[in-house]
């Protein structure tokens, strides 16, 4: 029976058809949990010889560039462009009133989606009316230069709590207020909760923007062969959503995608700009069109810092003296495109009483924001609610979370029937295994103390803080894929996919190997083919290996199968031609149940000195057809997940210890703690770069990294890689990356996802450590030098 | 970023070969030794074409070479093309002059300590993000306009002495105080500037050198004490000081200089004072670096994030008095 479980939404819904289950492990698994696996993609990307889409160069290629406002808010009052036109070189140019424009003007949809070619910019940089394609870089920004724009400059306004005031409406074309939504959720009874509370707490904190930065800048090159057949080659996130938004009027039949190495995409293309729903990778394609050459369609690296977890969160709770939270009640300001920011906190919690007051606000920063990336809002309001708890009440943090963890309203014990049907392990509970080994590996007990109380030899104030989470990705996402064993007796993965640098490639490859029972060398995936039938939800780490795995898993199963009958076939069967005198197969006789494989050999199961390789299995019967013998067709299986929400298990802790100096603010991080409850760690060497590349990412946003703006003209400021302080490896102490495997996650084998909730995670540990060392709580992130001077009355 | 407009590109085989260059070419030329600074400037486009250079002069084809680090009688000399790695990483630098081999170990990265020189570090042009944003997107004073935007703009990392003129740019050489406080000199083609001399706020420029003038020398005289010097940036490993300090105590006399809190490095006279004649202890120091910031008039913060360069003031005050202790 599957529990009936009350939803976010105050439905009821039910999980008894999920796809989740109890996934029985291979039978001699050699790949999975081993660490050591090489990496598909590890020489290649290391030497320097990995292929990414700006290095790729074809014959006659163009460049392009587009058009970006200077301005935080303005219109293209006339534009001129006659004298780019007259330089020698420049092949084509589009703006914002040609004919050709017309797709362009799309909206797109989904976030933030606005129409690639305005006239009107409403960011500073925002590319925006024009685009030009020349025969070299320094002709095309040559050809910029000579564009002649007279702008008329509107209203702007960068701090989203002033132009929620409405004082200046500024986009009063598009929404009479400066408030763009504004809705209120509530789940259970939030204000009689909040009258039985033992005690009231409000507080506010302004988390500042933070920027992904990544490595790569967006681009693409566009190729027309003859009118009507059409090649990319993308540095892009979501392929098929782009050419579902984006293409609708070229036949997609007609378009070759290829995928070249991405550099360092995680979330970065998750924008209005160049986004899975956004229209700007059309302009490449027009230009391409306009000039009959190849073009190369390019942002700089200003792209490498748009915003993302942002916003005002002004909360009240309602606690009773054991830490039990029995209220909460926010309301969050934010440029936003729709998301509930208390979805993380039912999700985790046993909390019956919530409600979110959600307002998306109008203003003039980059409109790419996207607030909700890796759940760095949500989990940063519900570690701040549990660390003010715990600071009020003076209790230790982890014992406030075993207060309240739990999941969409209910403690773990009511939904005991459920963990038993689900759960392999449905005993163990994952929260109080992380938070043993984080606190023997930071030594909590000795080294946590009341806040403001860790006065060091060296004059530095310590501090120890943690912040909790579930797992990262309880639900799951559609995936296709097809498998198919080649001529020389190695298996092949199809799917499109997009490896930002995870790793995933490796452990799909390492399923099948254990599936199957092959060798991992002889399980091949180069995703660079983004034409195929087939889909692997990209990326493939977190989210990418819980909806994907399932589906290799099966298509493995199913391809193992017909290659133990395709060895018990005579030529007659497998070829299904007549001849005077049959062929007998490898293995006569016998039935596929009766074989099995081990290291890419096929063997009899009762007799295992009789055995041939799969490379033989594959060439018997070759001569039969003309060239090559491939198996046809490829194993193909859909599997497409509910995408609901189920009640998430497994949970993950991170310990974060610092040294505050007194006398100049600045926080050091000192040592860091992960430990993730992973389900089951397929490729234990990818999940601990991810524990230390999350960590990096949280830590370096929670401590030094902020997007500025400038007040008068709004204009960003620091958007480059000297003025935008990424935290390096000498800025955080030694990580303490920790696994465990209670096989309560709902990927294939119980496994789950692990890397964007450091980054969200780790975050928030650092706002209750720099309160557990000075004895104040910051209310703005992050706790840069001069806001701790600030909280220690030092300015 | 853009690809670099062109320009013509010399390779000076004599210091007067260059100098005659500069001088024919009347301003619109630079030299360039590491290139760190001058190409960045160049590909971001910061400047108007008024002030962009036809011509890069480079220092590297000089003879006799300018990459060297010797102790003659006493003094310290380092030519002006050598790298910042080898000024950190000479022992002699190390043993004789502590505060400048720190300060070449904590300039930028070691990458970058690979190419940047002594001679370009100390001539590099002040920091300001209005001054440095790309497309030349801020006519600023400092590029000749007529208002320093980060008066009324995002300023936290900015003046926290006023400035010379109107813009609160701050220079940002490590090597610059620490040069200042063991009382160097620098030698040009043309002259010997005392290190206290040497810098302005000229446009767009950073130093007193005339269009035709090169530095090709750094002398500093034996030290007679004990010198310091510690960086503040957010980075431990990368990052433009946002403020930094160098003290030289000898006996009971200091020299003291603070930078990335001004135009030019700024010599903390009062706190030197503080000290003279006296026993250096903690409640000295603590006095001393209060007396550094005695004349601070940091930026007002402006807009609903602006903190303002008040902040810095409490950094540079504990840098000053921590720099005096590390030299007891």
């Amino acid at each position: 029976m599957g529990k009936i479980i009350e939803s976010y939404y105050g439905e009821n819904t039910s999980y008894k058809d999920t796809m989740f289950q109890k996934w029985e492990l291979p039978e001699n698994m050699k790949y999975i949990g081993k660490r050591g696996v090489p990496k598909e993609d590890a020489h290649e990307k290391v030497s320097g010889e990995s292929i990414y889409t700006r290095d790729v160069i074809l014959p006659g290629m163009l460049y392009a560039k587009q058009l970006q406002s200077p301005h935080a808010h303005a219109r293209i009052k006339s534009i001129d462009i006659s004298k780019a036109e007259a330089l020698q070189g420049v092949r084509a140019i589009i703006k914002y009133d040609d004919p050709e424009a017309a797709i362009l003007q799309m909206p797109g949809s989904g976030y933030g989606a606005m129409p690639a070619f305005s006239a009107e910019a409403n960011f500073y940089h925002q590319p925006l009316g024009l685009a030009i394609a020349a025969d070299t870089q320094e002709i095309l920004d040559k050809a910029m230069r000579l564009v002649e724009i007279e702008w008329e400059e509107l209203p702007h306004e960068i701090d989203w709590n002033v132009a929620m005031k409405d004082e200046v409406i500024l986009e009063p074309d598009k929404f009479p207020s400066n408030t763009k939504m504004n809705w209120v959720n509530e789940y259970g009874h939030v204000d009689e909760a909040l009258e039985e509370a033992d005690h009231i707490i409000e507080w506010q904190m302004d988390r500042r923007e933070n920027s992904v930065c990544c490595v790569e800048p967006m681009l693409n090159i566009s190729h027309w062969e003859g009118e009507d057949n059409l090649n990319i080659w993308s540095k892009i996130q979501f392929i098929q959503h782009s050419m579902q938004t984006n293409f609708p009027d070229i036949k997609h039949t007609k378009i070759r995608n290829t995928l070249p190495t991405q550099g360092g995409t995680f979330g970065g293309p998750y924008s209005a700009i160049w986004g899975k729903y956004s229209v700007y990778n059309r302009i490449g394609v027009e230009l391409s069109r306009k000039a009959r050459r190849p073009v190369k369609f390019m942002f700089d690296e200003h792209f490498f810092c748009h915003d993302w977890n942002v916003g005002s969160y002004i909360m009240k709770a309602g606690f009773m003296d054991d830490g039990t939270v029995v209220a909460v009640d926010g309301e969050f300001r934010c440029q936003r495109y729709g998301w509930f920011q208390l979805f993380d906190l039912h999700e985790q919690t046993r909390i019956h009483n919530m409600r979110e007051h959600l307002i998306d606000i109008v203003d003039s920063r980059s409109l790419y924001t996207t607030p909700h990336r890796d759940g760095g809002d949500m989990q940063t309001i519900s570690n701040m609610l549990f660390q003010r708890v715990a600071g009020f009440l003076g209790m230790d943090p982890t014992e406030v979370a075993r207060k309240n963890y739990g999941a969409n309203g209910h403690t773990w014990e009511e939904l005991q029937e459920w963990r038993d049907e689900h759960f392999v392990e449905p005993d163990r509970n994952s929260l109080e295994e992380v938070i043993a080994i984080a606190k023997e590996k930071i030594d909590w007990d000795n080294k946590w103390h009341a806040p403001g109380e860790g006065l060091l030899p060296n004059g530095r104030y310590h501090g120890i803080g943690v912040s909790w989470a579930h797992e990262w990705g309880v639900y799951k996402m559609a995936s296709s894929a097809g498998m198919t064993v080649m001529n020389d007796g190695t298996v092949k993965l199809l799917g499109t996919y997009i490896d930002c640098g995870n790793g995933a490639m490796t452990t799909y490859c390492q399923v099948i190997a254990d599936v199957m029972g092959m060798k991992l060398e002889d399980i091949g995936f180069r995703p660079r083919d983004a034409n195929g039938p087939y889909t692997l939800w990209p990326p493939g780490a977190s989210l990418g290996c819980i909806s994907n795995i399932p589906t290799i898993v099966k298509a493995a199963k199913k391809l193992k199968q017909m290659l133990l009958e395709l060895a018990t076939q005579s030529y007659t069967e497998r070829t299904g031609l007549s001849t005077t005198t049959d062929m007998p197969g490898d293995f006569p006789g016998l039935t596929w149940e009766e074989l099995d494989i081990e290291d890419s050999v096929v063997f009899e199961k009762a007799n295992p000195e009789n055995r041939k390789p799969v490379i033989q299995i594959m060439k018997t019967h070759e001569y039969s057809t003309a060239g090559a013998y491939a198996l046809e067709p490829p194993i193909v299986d859909d599997f497409t997940g509910p995408q609901l929400h189920r009640p998430a298990s497994m949970y993950q802790i991170h310990m974060v210890e610092v040294e505050v100096d007194p006398d100049t603010g600045q926080v050091f991080i000192t040592k860091v703690v992960n430990v993730n409850d992973i389900g089951l760690a397929i490729n234990p060497d990818n999940l601990y770069g991810q524990q230390y590349g999350g960590s990096y990412m949280g830590l370096g946003t929670s401590n030094m990294e902020e997007v500025l703006y400038c007040p008068q003209t709004g204009v960003k400021l620091n958007d480059d890689m000297v003025g935008y302080p990424i935290s390096l490896l000498n800025d955080i102490g030694p990580i303490d990356c920790n696994l465990v495997e209670t096989r309560q996650g709902y990927g294939a084998y119980g496994s789950g996802g692990i890397g964007e909730n450091v980054t969200a995670c780790t975050y928030n540990a650092t706002y209750d450590a720099v309160h557990n060392a000075i004895g104040k709580w910051l209310d703005t992130m992050p706790s840069t030098p001069d806001r701790v001077l600030k909280a220690l009355g030092k300015i | 970023m853009h690809s670099i407009q062109k320009f013509k590109h010399i390779k000076a085989t004599t210091i007067d070969e260059a100098a005659s260059a500069l001088a024919q070419y009347g301003g619109k030329a630079w030299v360039t030794a590491g290139g760190t600074d001058v190409l960045t400037s160049m590909r971001f486009d910061i400047l108007p074409d008024s002030l962009y250079p036809e011509a890069l002069i480079s220092l590297k084809s000089i003879s006799p070479s300018l990459d060297y680090i010797k102790e003659e009688g006493g003094m310290l000399k380092i030519g002006a093309m050598t790298v910042l790695e080898d000024i950190a990483k000479s022992s002699i630098v190390h043993d004789g002059w502590l505060a400048l081999a720190e300060a070449a170990h904590k300039t930028a990265s070691p990458h970058l300590r690979e190419m940047g020189t002594i001679g370009g570090n100390i001539c590099q042009f002040n920091r300001c993000w209005y001054f440095r944003k790309e497309d030349n997107r801020f006519d600023c004073l400092r590029k000749g306009g007529n208002m320093c935007y980060a008066m009324a703009g995002e300023n936290r990392f900015h003046s926290i002495f006023g400035a010379i003129g109107a813009c609160v740019a701050v220079n940002p050489s490590d090597t610059a105080p620490a040069l200042v406080a063991l009382n160097a000199t620098i030698v040009t083609n043309k002259r010997e500037i005392a290190a206290d001399d040497f810098w302005g706020a000229p446009v767009p420029g950073s130093t007193v050198l005339e269009e035709d003038e090169i530095v090709t020398e750094i002398q500093v005289p034996e030290s007679a004490g004990k010198s310091a010097f510690l960086k503040f940036a957010l980075r431990t490993s990368i990052d433009f000081p946002i403020v930094n300090c160098a003290t030289m105590v000898s006996g009971s006399d200091a020299r003291i200089c603070l930078n990335a809190v001004y135009n030019k490095p700024y010599r903390a006279t009062a706190a030197e004072d503080v000290i003279k004649g006296q026993t250096i202890d903690e409640a000295l120091a603590e006095s001393a670096g209060a007396a550094a910031v005695s004349d601070a008039s940091p930026l007002p913060a402006t807009g609903t994030w602006g903190i303002g360069s008040k902040w810095k003031v409490q950094i540079a005050k504990t840098l000053v008095k921590r720099t005096i202790l590390a030299c007891v």
